[in-house]
């Protein structure tokens, strides 16, 4: 597999290399610093690495996606812990007591954690969508966060998260092979309090309750340890999570799963794992839920069905101070967020949301309004996003990979493989006739220190944004915007599809296909770097095969814009 | 009179005219802009001058980029009186390890300009921290001070990339002839921004910089490619320079091709070109010439 992408690789390698010389550039020269600031303890140290050499960062992502889709759950999250430099194993003990030692591991990670924590961290992500009403309120609220995030700084490293992780790790394995164990236990029909429909085992246990529900349909009216249901159609309604511990595995049928905060598989000062195996499911919730790790890890992987998720803030593949994953194998699923959701990451936390196949949906909802720069425009912070607290703490890694279908993406401002300060956001899309639509800092778009990806493997695609999307780097930040096959469709008004700002690198890649690339502002596109801090930014649109249609350049020419910026139709 | 004087200034609300001046939301921009002339109209009232710039050099150590900006903007239209309540307060770095509080102000003297900040901002040319030396270097050369020209060498040889593409961009603003050989030797540097800084350097210097040039032609690929986009900006189509069109890089050709303006010449370096990708550029460039 490496070999096969190290090839890959070194073809556009090859093409881009070639293109920058007609800049008077070389490779060496795309490049940053990650010394612009000093480093803050939540750094993650790829972050670091890909400064140095930021063309990495696609051979990263793909790994990433290689692994994701390649691997085992249990290596997949292995794999992930290893981007914070810690090592976990698993070590299969049987059911209960493995349980037993995950309870004792997060007593462990949280023992010289303060209290108010979860409080700062609600308070820093979850807010109002009514617009500031004058500036002293401005400055409340920003004297307010300073000290919030002065407090999570310091005491944001009380979680022992190797501790925590390896809690993640074994209970994700019990998960797996839970069967082991429930195959010998004593099932006899009953009812207990807080489920309708008949339960076959019931058990308390210091870390919570132990229910299995049966084969007809089942309504679970607060939350338990454990669940394993065997099938029905069954409805869960959850409380804010209070124990430490989750695992929720339904066999069957076409479930509900209704919450609130806290919520649906989130991890939240604790581990929860919840996995579906088939059904037409949907999943409902408001903040931090669906996928979602908060000092803590939260896993959902639902393998079968057409499913709707729907949820508010920090959902969908969410992880700040954390991991948080939603895995969905097959089905032809609908997503719905408003902020921080669809493989987002805050500090020091990796938000993944994986969709294997079907035509799916993912659509932010118009709720938070952008109010530093537009009045009609909203802040999706999604899809593939992450961002930290600048100055502060850095951002994480927030992926969105969609294996195959034709997907629909529905974002406004930050969204779709787009990062925002020392950390990484990223799509990649195997396969399918995509739709691509956002407004502002999407579609690769790198922002502040930071890197933005999108990459599309295969089919007909169409991208439509406004501006510093489709391949732009601002403020010392990479953006890259990588399609490898089909004939696409390039909609944007200025600063995009190539572009670097503010000392930004912006590429965008074509490899192949009849791709169509329009423009309203043709002096900050199609391969454009302005003059910042008394040096260029750097922006390449590069064209590697078929027959194309531009608003600046033409098949097999090259065209400068600006100092720093070149397009190059090369075939 | 110093009593009136407190009583003048305790009736303004710095505070509250540096927030609005530098609010972030959008839908107070009027405010915003309002406070922003306000605040230079205080700088300039000689009751007010010297109250106002020590607030607003007291904020220097900000977290905030965005207050960063607008006190650059302010302390920049309030320009040569803000020097001295800068200079006075620039050995202060800041609260912590980023040295904001110095960056900024070698930022502000930079953005003012003139021979008089040279002294105090050569002082930061030798700083351990690579952000206050570009910072140094830059400031330098916006100063636009010949003075400055003197501490300029030291920082072409710095290790760190962007502390000698401020040295050059410096170097770049205040270069005479006799720093020619610095500039073309910037033109092979390791980091574009060196290299262009090194061409605008050059292209201020004129046509006595055309004679090292050609003299320096050859020596590498990326230097050359430079070298000739500095020479048709000075003196246009030499027949020294037209052999060179068979360059054997094509990036190199095509910034020759770049510079031509003679459509028999180009005719004829399209005959024998047969890179596609730059055949097709001859075209185009055939086309728009009249």
């Amino acid at each position: 597999m490496s070999i096969v992408l190290f090839l890959f690789a070194q073809t556009w390698l090859t093409y881009l290399d070639s293109s920058l010389a007609f800049v008077g550039l070389t490779m060496e020269d795309i490049a940053f610093r990650s010394d612009y600031t000093i480093r803050d303890p939540y750094r993650f140290s790829i972050v670091d690495s890909l400064l140095i050499s930021p063309l990495n960062c696609m051979d990263f992502i793909l790994s990433v996606d290689s692994t994701f889709w390649n691997s085992s759950e249990v290596k997949m999250f292995k794999s992930m812990v290893e981007l914070y430099q810690l090592r976990v194993e698993d070590d299969r003990r049987e059911f209960k007591e493995a349980l037993d030692e995950c309870y004792q591991l997060i007593e462990q990670a949280y023992s010289e954690t303060p209290q108010g924590l979860a409080d700062v961290f609600h308070k820093l992500t979850v807010f109002s969508p009514e617009m500031t009403h004058s500036i002293d309120e401005e400055r409340e609220n920003e004297q307010r966060g300073d000290s919030l995030v002065n407090f999570l700084k310091e005491e944001g490293t009380t979680v022992r998260y190797d501790k925590l992780f390896t809690a993640g790790l074994r209970l994700l394995s019990i998960s797996q092979r839970y069967k082991e164990w429930f195959k010998n236990v004593d099932k006899r029909s009953r009812s207990i309090e807080d489920v309708e429909g008949a339960v076959v085992y019931y058990e308390r246990c210091e870390f919570g309750d132990i229910v299995i529900g049966d084969t007809g349909k089942n309504i679970y009216k607060r939350d338990f340890a454990i669940i394993i249901d065997l099938g029905g159609d069954d409805t869960y309604y959850y409380g804010e999570q209070e124990g430490m511990i989750h695992m929720l595995i339904d066999e069957s049928g076409d479930d509900r799963y209704q919450g609130d905060n806290y919520s649906i598989a989130c991890g939240h000062f604790g581990v929860s794992v919840l996995i579906d195996e088939t059904g037409d499911d949907t999943y409902s919730a408001e903040n931090y839920a669906i996928g979602c790790g908060v000092f803590g890890v939260g896993i959902l992987i639902d393998k079968a069905g057409d499913d709707r998720y729907h949820g508010n803030t920090f959902t969908q593949g969410a992880g700040g101070f954390g991991i948080g994953i939603l895995k969905d194998e097959y089905g032809n699923d609908i997503y719905e967020g408003a902020l921080y959701a669809q493989g987002f990451a805050s500090t020091y936390g990796i938000g993944i949301l994986g969709d294997r196949t079907g035509n799916d949906m993912y659509i932010i909802e118009e709720r938070y309004i952008d109010e530093i720069r537009y009045l009609d425009h909203y802040l999706s912070l999604s899809q593939g996003f992450s961002i930290g607290f600048r100055p502060d703490l850095s951002a994480g890694i927030g992926i969105l990979l969609e294996g195959k279908g034709n997907d629909y993406y529905l974002g406004d401002i930050f969204a779709q493989g787009s990062g925002y300060w020392y950390g990484i956001g990223a799509i990649v899309d195997g396969g399918g006739n995509d739709n691509y639509i956002a407004y502002q800092y999407a579609q690769g778009a790198g922002t502040h220190i930071a890197f933005g990806l999108l990459i599309d493997k295969q089919g007909d695609d169409n991208y439509v944004a406004k501006g510093v999307s489709q391949g732009c780097g601002h403020d010392l930040s990479l953006g890259i915007l990588h399609d490898r096959e089909g004939d696409d469709s390039y909609v944007a008004y200025d600063l995009s599809q190539g572009a670097g700002n503010a000392n930004g690198i912006g590429i965008l890649i074509d490899e192949s296909g009849d791709d169509s690339y329009s423009v309203k502002k043709t002096h900050n596109t199609q391969g454009y770097g302005d003059f910042r801090r008394e040096y260029g930014s750097v922006g390449v649109l590069l064209d590697i095969g078929g027959e194309d249609g531009y608003r600046l350049g033409k098949d097999r020419l090259l065209w400068k814009n600006g100092k720093y910026g070149i397009g190059i139709d090369w075939q | 009179m110093i009593f009136l004087l407190i009583i003048f200034n305790q009736a303004i609300d710095f505070e509250k005219l540096y927030y609005t001046a530098t609010t972030l939301l959008v839908q107070f921009n009027a405010e915003k802009d309002s406070a922003f002339d306000r605040l230079i109209e205080l700088a300039q009232d000689i009751t007010y001058s010297d109250t106002t710039i020590n607030f607003l050099v007291s904020h220097f150590d900000t977290k905030v980029a965005r207050e960063r900006h607008a006190l650059k903007n302010l302390l920049k239209e309030i320009g040569q009186p803000a020097i001295k309540g800068i200079v006075e307060k620039i050995d202060y770095r800041g609260s912590d390890e980023e040295s904001r509080s110095l960056r900024q102000s070698l930022w502000v003297l930079g953005e003012i300009g003139g021979d008089s900040i040279v002294e105090a901002v050569a002082r930061f040319i030798k700083d351990e921290q690579w952000q206050v030396r570009s910072a140094a270097y830059t400031a330098l050369g916006k100063s636009q001070s010949k003075d400055a020209l003197s501490f300029l060498l030291e920082g072409l040889g710095d290790s760190i990339s962007l502390v000698r593409k401020s040295a050059y961009y410096a170097l770049s603003q205040l270069a005479s002839e006799n720093e020619i050989p610095y500039l073309i030797q910037g033109l092979g540097d390791g980091f574009f921004g060196v290299r262009y800084a090194a061409v605008d350097g050059l292209l201020r210097i004129g046509e006595g910089a055309t004679n090292p040039l050609v003299e320096a032609i050859g020596e590498s690929r990326l230097r050359d490619y430079f070298i000739f986009k500095v020479l048709f900006h000075l003196s246009g189509e030499r027949d020294e320079m037209l052999e060179l069109t068979r360059h054997r890089d094509p990036a190199v050709r095509q910034v020759i091709y770049e510079g031509l303006e003679d459509t028999i010449i180009l005719n004829r370096c399209l005959e024998s070109e047969e890179n596609e990708l730059l055949k097709n550029y001859l075209i185009e460039r055939l086309a728009d010439l009249p």
